[in-house]
């Protein structure tokens, strides 16, 4: 078995959590929302480099995709602020109910300057 | 272990594994082929009395994926609603565990190949690091910081919505 020597290196009796392979801390990472993802561009370089790859983008793309289609469809909406320089983007559910996310907030740009796109702009 | 012999497949045979620790495990054989390790060895002929050895897998991971499997094994084919969401319900509280637990599980599901622990844990993992700062991921996976200071501010000012984490994560973003 070519694979047991790489193996079991990573598992020798130090039970450090550093030990977990790579492929499996990539396995995890595809799990996490883009939130997440951005914000642990700031752990290491190596995990900055994987989240930012070409690669990494499209299997976390194609993951995203797939379980949106199974996901219920949300609105998302914009809004103006209270005074009207910048714009807020939210997101709420289609049957109602009170759980209306703000998902950000862009300072200085006016709602009618605001344009979305439907697909990926590539931003994770 | 009685319990997983009825309709765990075509053979009823029992299949011996040995921890990295000595300490030695029974499962079913179609248990044992929810790992490719243990089918390939099994199919090699190399299962036998004195059980396969498992150099890089100690016990206490270890009773666990034989509980696993030998759950999984007996419930394969045919499931019920009823069975399918009761093996759910198992594999909820199955991964309810510690996280050095939690790691070994990782770790040994995925050396040993079972696809469907590797799944879980993996997922179970995701789930607890998702809210986590990027100080506490470096801590979870022993990570060191090779960024300079001035370098983390700048990634930390560039997306500093992705840095405000008091409220629980929404789902869209």
């Amino acid at each position: 078995m070519a694979m047991s020597n790489k193996r079991r290196k990573i598992l020798s009796p130090s039970r450090a959590p550093e030990l977990v392979p790579s492929e499996l801390v990539t396995e995890i990472l595809l799990l996490l929302p883009v939130k997440s993802l951005t914000r642990f561009r700031a752990v290491c370089r190596d995990w900055a480099a994987l989240l930012s790859s070409e690669e990494f983008v499209s299997l976390h793309t194609a993951k995203v995709e797939a379980g949106a289609a199974l996901a219920p469809p949300r609105l998302l909406f914009l809004t103006p602020t209270a005074g009207y320089g910048s714009t807020s983007a939210y997101s709420c559910s289609l049957s109602g109910g009170h759980d209306t996310n703000h998902l950000f907030t862009l300072d200085e740009a006016r709602v009618n300057f605001v344009d979305s796109t439907k697909a990926s702009c590539r931003g994770l | 272990m009685a319990a997983a012999t009825d309709d765990a497949g075509d053979s009823n045979e029992m299949i011996r594994v040995v921890s990295s620790d000595g300490e030695h495990f029974e499962m079913p054989e179609a248990a044992a082929n929810l790992s490719l390790v243990l089918r390939h060895m099994i199919e090699d002929d190399c299962a036998d009395a004195a059980g396969i050895p498992l150099a890089v897998v100690a016990a206490k991971p270890l009773a666990k994926i034989v509980d696993y499997c030998t759950k999984h094994a007996a419930k394969s084919s045919g499931l019920t609603i009823e069975e399918a969401e009761e093996l759910k319900r198992f594999d909820a509280e199955f991964i309810e565990v510690d996280t050095d637990m939690l790691y070994d599980l990782l770790v040994a599901a995925d050396f040993m190949g079972v696809e469907g622990l590797s799944k879980l844990a993996v997922q179970r993992t995701a789930d607890l690091i998702k809210g986590k700062t990027p100080e506490q991921n470096r801590e979870t996976f022993g990570i060191v910081n090779d960024f300079t200071p001035e370098e983390e501010e700048e990634i930390c000012k560039e997306n500093e919505w992705a840095f405000q984490i008091t409220k629980p994560p929404s789902r869209l973003c």
